[in-house]
Formats: structure tokens, sequence, C-alpha cells
């Protein structure tokens, strides 16, 4: 039998166990004696024991073995769940994969399993001894102590969304069981994800070239081909977000990692703390998706480990020992907000203007004139914090700048919310889809530069009067803050726009973590873009995130504002 | 007139292998499931003439659903599939009614003659 043809359903089918397995690891922590969560285990391991052997992938099913066999222990045996058995599952979990990504790469696993099935075969709980620094072997993680943290995913499974897990008489469902590829096989197929990119190809070029007929109409001025590009348009745009929804992946797709980054940083910290994800179902483009890994991973960390107070601080302060880090997903119309939030000890805008000023990032003028959000935003400066001050200043700021400019690149932002002592969120604001773009189309000496729109607060014309400096440098108020005035044209090295009739227009947008005016020679207003990525050379320069075409065959580039300044 | 078959395992990629070589057969697989609730349900629906029902399955195991499925018909001809290391298991499907199993990893050979006697007797 020629299994060759069954590779990638056992591939996809392989992670969605693995998934479902590293998902209930991380609840059974918090619920070691939940029957539901262990069944889900063994039975995780067991069948991808059988497929891999099915496939006759040896490796794989070496360790599967292993897992399915420490499970049986668990659920027939009397051996606890402990976290030293947490670690041995997630640890094969996290070996198969890697031998997953050689066997889809079409080459032998290279990762060897070494001594996993023997630990995993000979695990035996480490006896709660107490403490001592003459331990032949420091496995901390074994021993189930107060300073244990323990992160948990305390979310239903997408699948489920209305089960109350209150309400339920029985120990909760297992989450996330693999079985739902039962019913996606009737009523979906299985497409490749070039094809995708394919098909969102053909679609911004079809739209590219409705703008051209439209502007073409412009001098034809034909009522007939007006109604028909205008027909031709609103089809266009249905396929759009037919061929747009397609690409969207649920957040949960990416969700998993999170729960063991956090896992991982509670136990490295040995702080007590709660994880929750709420929002898996929500869907986001894939590419949006993949970007998101690292700056969401950034926040976690931040918030573990800057963010969340010790437990006996938080007992001190009168709140619970157990602190609660959330990663919400929601939708908002066509954007999408990821929110990290816990409730530690908050960061204190005062001290963030003292820190930003001894370092020399701002001047005492200007320190003056921020408000208290954008003392916050001080975190987003590069150089703002270094880890090493930031847990004493201010609690957060590692790699901020890193985590606000890559949400730039994305075409999204990223706002602060903190309370001193209450805790801490920050929000991303996305973007569903990043190919096909609303943007605002900005004229500056003889170029033209887009904007997304999802980048832009505000646009404004303003008069000279409404104008002020702070120490030499233009500003103008917006909401009781002073923005600084930056022009675009200096930016991209082009002579100042001169304004005779007195009009300076300006659109407001977030860069370097604070609101911005940025002065360009005239706003021209806002098209649907499809930007496709430059090539060489032009890709390596700052400031250019794409290019379109407009309807007059116009090239138009996508500016990365927060590159540019 | 082809074998109607029902094809029970919690794993797609599993369904899909057994299904293909049952068609390959000349078999017809007539219906699916994923867990021991649906095997019991889809068996009253589409009286398959034959079932291969895998043990380890959420909901229901395979024995649960063995046992329903006799009771619902004692004629049913029910092929149990297990795995290495599940000797007891196959003790007590074989004392619920289970006709014959066949092992995991499938060996198409032997999944074919086991089918065969179990159609033949």
């Amino acid at each position: 039998m020629d299994m060759s043809q069954y590779r990638s359903l056992f591939l996809s089918e392989a992670r969605e166990y693995l998934r479902a397995i590293n998902e209930t690891v991380v609840g059974l922590e918090e619920r070691p004696e939940d029957r539901a969560g262990i069944d889900t285990l063994f039975r995780g391991a067991h069948s991808l024991k059988g497929m891999a052997a099915s496939m006759e992938y040896g490796d794989v099913v070496e360790v599967a073995h292993r897992m399915e066999d420490l499970m049986l222990r668990v659920r027939d045996q009397g051996l606890v769940f402990d976290s030293g058995v947490a670690d041995l599952l997630l640890e094969g979990s996290d070996l198969i994969e890697r031998m997953l990504v050689d066997l889809e790469a079409g080459r032998e696993p290279r990762t060897p399993a070494g001594d996993l099935p023997e630990r995993l075969a000979s695990y035996t709980p480490a006896p709660p001894a107490p403490r001592s620094a003459a331990e032949p072997v420091p496995t901390p993680s074994a021993q189930p102590s107060p300073a244990t943290a323990v992160a948990s995913a305390a979310a239903a499974p997408a699948a489920a969304p209305a089960a109350a897990p209150a309400a339920e008489p029985s120990p909760g469902p297992a989450p996330a069981e693999p079985e739902r590829a039962k019913e996606l096989e009737v009523t979906s197929v299985r497409v490749k994800t070039e094809l995708l990119d394919h098909l969102a190809n053909l679609t911004g070029e079809l739209i590219t070239n409705k703008n051209r007929l439209l502007s073409i109409n412009r001098d034809l001025s034909s009522p007939q081909l007006g109604e028909a590009v205008g027909e031709t348009a609103k089809l266009l745009r249905a396929l759009h977000d037919e061929v747009m929804k397609v690409r969207l992946m649920p957040f949960e797709a990416i969700a998993d990692r999170f729960q063991r980054s956090v896992r991982a940083l509670a136990k490295k910290s040995g702080k007590e703390l709660h994880f929750e994800i709420v929002g898996r179902e929500i869907g986001l483009d894939r590419s949006i998706l993949e970007s998101l890994v690292d700056p969401i991973n950034h926040m976690l960390r931040n918030a573990v480990d800057h963010g969340m107070e010790e437990s006996s601080d938080r007992v001190a302060a009168g709140k619970p020992a157990r602190g609660v880090v959330r990663l919400s997903v929601a939708r908002d119309r066509d954007r999408v907000l990821v929110t990290v939030s816990d409730d530690g000890r908050g960061m204190v805008p005062e001290r963030m203007i003292a820190s930003a000023i001894r370092k020399g990032l701002i001047s005492p003028e200007e320190a003056g004139q921020l408000s208290p959000r954008q003392a916050l935003m001080l975190s987003c400066i590069p150089g703002f914090s270094t880890a090493r001050e930031v847990t004493d200043v201010s609690g957060r700021g590692v790699g901020m700048d890193a985590v606000n400019a890559s949400i730039q690149k994305l075409g999204g932002t990223l706002a602060i919310e903190s309370e001193p002592g209450k805790g801490t969120s920050f929000t991303l604001t996305l973007p569903m889809t990043i190919a096909i773009i609303h943007a605002l189309v900005v004229q500056c000496g003889p170029i033209k530069g887009a904007v997304p729109v999802t980048a832009v607060l505000r646009t404004f014309e303003l008069r000279r009067h409404q104008m002020a400096t702070v120490g030499n440098r233009p500003v103008f108020h917006l909401d009781d803050e002073a923005l600084p005035l930056l022009s675009l044209n200096r930016a991209l090295g082009l002579p100042l726009g001169r304004f005779p009739d007195g009009i300076v227009p300006l659109f407001v947008t977030e860069a370097k973590g604070r609101r911005v005016g940025i002065v360009v020679d005239r706003l021209l207003g806002q098209h649907e873009l499809y930007i496709k990525p430059l090539g060489r050379p032009l890709s390596k320069l700052p400031g250019l995130g794409g290019g379109a075409v407009l309807g007059d065959g116009e090239l138009i580039t996508l500016l990365d504002i927060a590159d540019l300044l | 007139m082809a074998t109607t078959v029902m094809v029970v395992d919690d794993s797609l990629f599993m369904r899909k292998m057994l299904r293909d070589l049952l068609e390959g057969q000349g078999y017809q697989v007539v219906a699916e499931a994923a867990d021991g609730n649906e095997a019991v349900a889809r068996f009253r629906e589409s009286s398959p003439e034959l079932v291969t029902l895998d043990i380890v399955m959420p909901n229901k195991s395979g024995i649960e659903a063995l046992a329903e499925i006799m009771a619902l018909d004692p004629a049913a001809r029910v092929v149990m599939c297990s795995a290495v290391g599940q000797e007891s298991m196959t003790q007590a499907a074989s004392e619920a009614g289970a006709r014959a199993f066949i092992l995991k990893p499938f060996n198409p050979e032997h999944v074919v003659q086991v089918l065969r006697d179990v159609c033949g007797g």
C-alpha cells in the first residue's frame, strides 16, 4: 500500500492531536484529578502511536508509545499527574513536533529521541523531601510546592463556546478533541495555502483593474460603462470579502504556544499565576497571525516577569496571591483587537517620565507637555528601558519598541492602559487582512504615498494660529495633549511644503509610542489598494511597506511612517 | 452486490486509510463514525453488513459501542481494531460478540483476509 498519499493527512491530524495534548496537559496541572483530561491525553498518545505506526514512522511511534504508557499509569495505576508528568509529556509533544517538521520536509527525523523514551518509561515522582542544596538532581518542577507556578487555560474550547463549565455535572468536556476533523471532512476540502495566496492575488489584480476602468470612465463619462463598472465593483467587493474569509485562521491556531510560554515563564520566575485565553475562535489573516507570535510573546513575558508581583507582595497589598494574566482577542468591525492584560503592579506615569528625562530621551520641557497616556507610551521609545532597570522603574518596557514597530508594520496600533496597583493592559488593534487595504493617499512634492487607514487616527487641516511651539519644536493641541508636528516631506528628503493659503494638511498617527501630527502637502483621500511586496533593492529601503497601482496606472508606495521618522 | 461497511475510528487518517483499502477490495463504505455514540447512531441508520470498530475512542469506547450494537442486532458482524497490548480488551470484546480482530498498524492482506472470513462465515 502506498502510504505517501496519506502523509499530509497524517501530519495535519497528528498536529491536532499534539495541540490537544499540549492544551490538556496545561489544564490538568490545575485540576490533576480531571478524568476527562486524563482520558484525552491517553487517547491522544494512543492515536498518534497508531497513525505513526501505519506510516512506519518508528521514531514517532516510540515516543508516542511511551507517552501512552505513562498516561496509562496515571489512568489505571494511581500515578499522580504532577508537574513532572506534565513536563515529560510536553517534552514528548515538542519532540514529536520536531520529527513531524522533518517528515514534512521529506527527510528522516534528525532529532534523536535521546533518553526521553527511557525517562517517560521510568518516571517516578520526586519524594516530597525538604529542599536541600545538595540535591543531586535539581528538579524543583517535580515537587509540588506552594512556590510552583501553575499556568492554565481556563478558556472553553472554541468548538463549545456555549458549554458553561459550572453547569456541567460531570467533569467538563475535554478540551479540543481532534474529532472535529470528522465534520470538516463532509463540508470542506483541504486547500493548499499557495492556492489561497493565488486567489487573493488575482482578486487584488481585478480590483486594480476595476480602478483603472473607473479612471478611464472619468474621461469617457459613459453612463452605461459607469453602471457596469459600479456593478463590477460591488461584485469584486463581495469576492474580496469571501477570499479574505478563506484566508482567515482562528486565533486558536497559535494560542497553544502562548500557554506553553506563559507556563514556562511562570515556572522560571516562581510566580503563582493563572493564564487565560479568550476569543480563540476569532479569525485573522494567516500572515498577520504568524507575525503576531513574537509581539504577543514579548508582551506576555513583560506581564509575567515585570507586571506581576511576587505572591507575598500581592497578599500584602490585599490582592489574591495568584495573579491573572489574560490574552483576549476580539473583533471590532473589520479590525481585530488583541489585548494582553494583567492584574499586577501597574505602571506609574510620573516614574516613566522621570526615567525618560534621566536617560535624555525627552527634555524636562517636553515632559511637562505629556499626558499620563503619553507617559505610558514612553515605554515604546527605543532605549527607554533595559531589562535590569525595568522592574524598579516601571515594571515594563523590555522590547516594547520592537513590539510597537512590528505592529505598525502590520498596519496596526498599540495602546497602553495602566492603573498603579491594579494592573496594565496592552491592546493591539490590527486589520483583519493585509493584502488589500484601505489607505489614506497623500501627496508630498512629486510623490504619492499611502498610509493604512488603520494607522491613521484622524486627519486635520490646521490653520497656522492653531500651531504652537514647545522649545522651538512645532506642536498642536488635540484632546489636551500637545502633539509634535513632523513633516513627511522632510522624512522623505523632499523640499518642505509651502502652504500659501495658510492651511496645513496633516494626519495623526502613532509613532514610537507617541501620537504625532504628520504634515503633508495634500490629503488626496481614501483608496482601496492592493499592496504587493517590493522587490529588491527597494524592499531594503527603510520606510517602504510595499507598492500598489492606482486606477490611472500611477504607482504608489505604502509608507511605514514609524520606520521613516 | 457489494458488502456494505461502516468504519469507526476517532482518527480521520485511520478512517480514510481503511475506507480506501476496503473500497479497493470492492466493499461499499456506507458510513463512518468517530466515536462510540456516533457508531451506534450510524449503525441504526444505515444497517451496514459489516462494522470495523476501533476500541480507544472518546465519549463511548468501542467495547461499550459493541455491546449496544449487538443489542440492536445480535447478528451484527463487527470486527474490532486493536493495538498490541490491548489483550484484556480483546477478551472482553470477544465475549460481547465481536467476530474478529484486526491489529494496528494494519497489514492490508491480513485485513482483507479477516474481513473475507467474517463475511463468508
